[in-house]
């Protein structure tokens, strides 16, 4: 798992390339979570890399929304690829993330 | 072509990976669709996780094993392990229609294991959890 970062305007956006899984979600967490420490509450997970999520992986995203909606910050994510779009949509987390096909279709949106 | 796949893993979460790949060169192996084989591995990685997280008592090393089997075009998984007794299927399954403030991640690793394969069953025998999976490698969700 690699996570390439970066800011447009006030939006991290982040990049998020191989498996979020039971080994690299606390990595990944860390992150994001520290992100959010230093009060960035806009963020725009980019899955067009991102080739395996699990619950460990879903539980990191749930646990950083809850923790932004209090910021009135959120989460969006983009160009998920046909199998991890599967898996939000079993967790019923397509219903609590907006889910866009493009980054810029995300950015746009914001 | 090589129809039956079975590996043994020590109970440490950074094993779970070598299960993946080794998993994924069985799919590409048998021309078995990417979509599958995520659901597969998966559904492996959720039960496994779950199983070196919370099975074990002692701090001792036991060996899981995992058994794939692919005959008329049904995948068949079988995992074995020596820890508690321990049966998946009853767990409270995730209620995912809840808002963001009120859900949960507790029983959704369960959930998606049920909702990706097309039947799964436990067995307590002889001091082993046996969980059994299967999946139709024709059927796309």
């Amino acid at each position: 798992m690699e996570v390439i970062q970066k800011k447009n305007g006030d939006v991290i956006v982040m990049q998020v390339t191989g498996k979020l899984d039971s080994n690299t979600s606390g990595e990944f967490e860390k992150e994001i979570i520290g992100l959010i420490n230093k009060g960035e509450n806009k963020f725009l997970i980019d899955g067009s890399r991102l080739d395996y999520i699990s619950s460990a992986g879903l539980r990191v995203l749930l646990f950083s929304a809850k923790k932004l909606k209090a910021s009135g910050g959120r989460i969006v994510l983009s160009s998920l690829k046909d199998h991890i779009r599967e898996v939000f949509d079993i967790a019923g987390f397509s219903s609590i993330f907006p889910i866009y096909e493009s980054s810029e279709a995300a950015e746009q949106n914001f | 072509m090589n129809n039956s796949l079975t590996i043994l893993i020590r109970n440490e979460i950074s094993e779970i990976s070598r299960i993946l790949d080794l998993i994924e060169r069985f799919g590409e192996e048998n021309n078995i669709s990417p979509g599958i084989i995520n659901s597969l591995n998966l559904s492996l990685d959720e039960i496994i996780t779950n199983t070196i997280s919370y099975g074990y008592k002692d701090s001792e090393s036991h060996t899981i094993c995992v058994a794939l089997e692919l005959k008329n075009n049904v995948i068949n998984v079988k995992i074995e392990d020596d820890g508690i007794a321990f049966n998946p299927l009853e767990v409270p399954e995730a209620d995912i229609t809840k808002p963001l403030e009120e859900k949960s991640i507790g029983g959704l690793g369960v959930h998606l294991v049920k909702n990706l394969m097309d039947s799964v069953a436990y067995r307590r025998i002889e001091n082993k959890n046996i969980f059994i999976m299967n999946k139709n490698i024709n059927k796309e969700l």
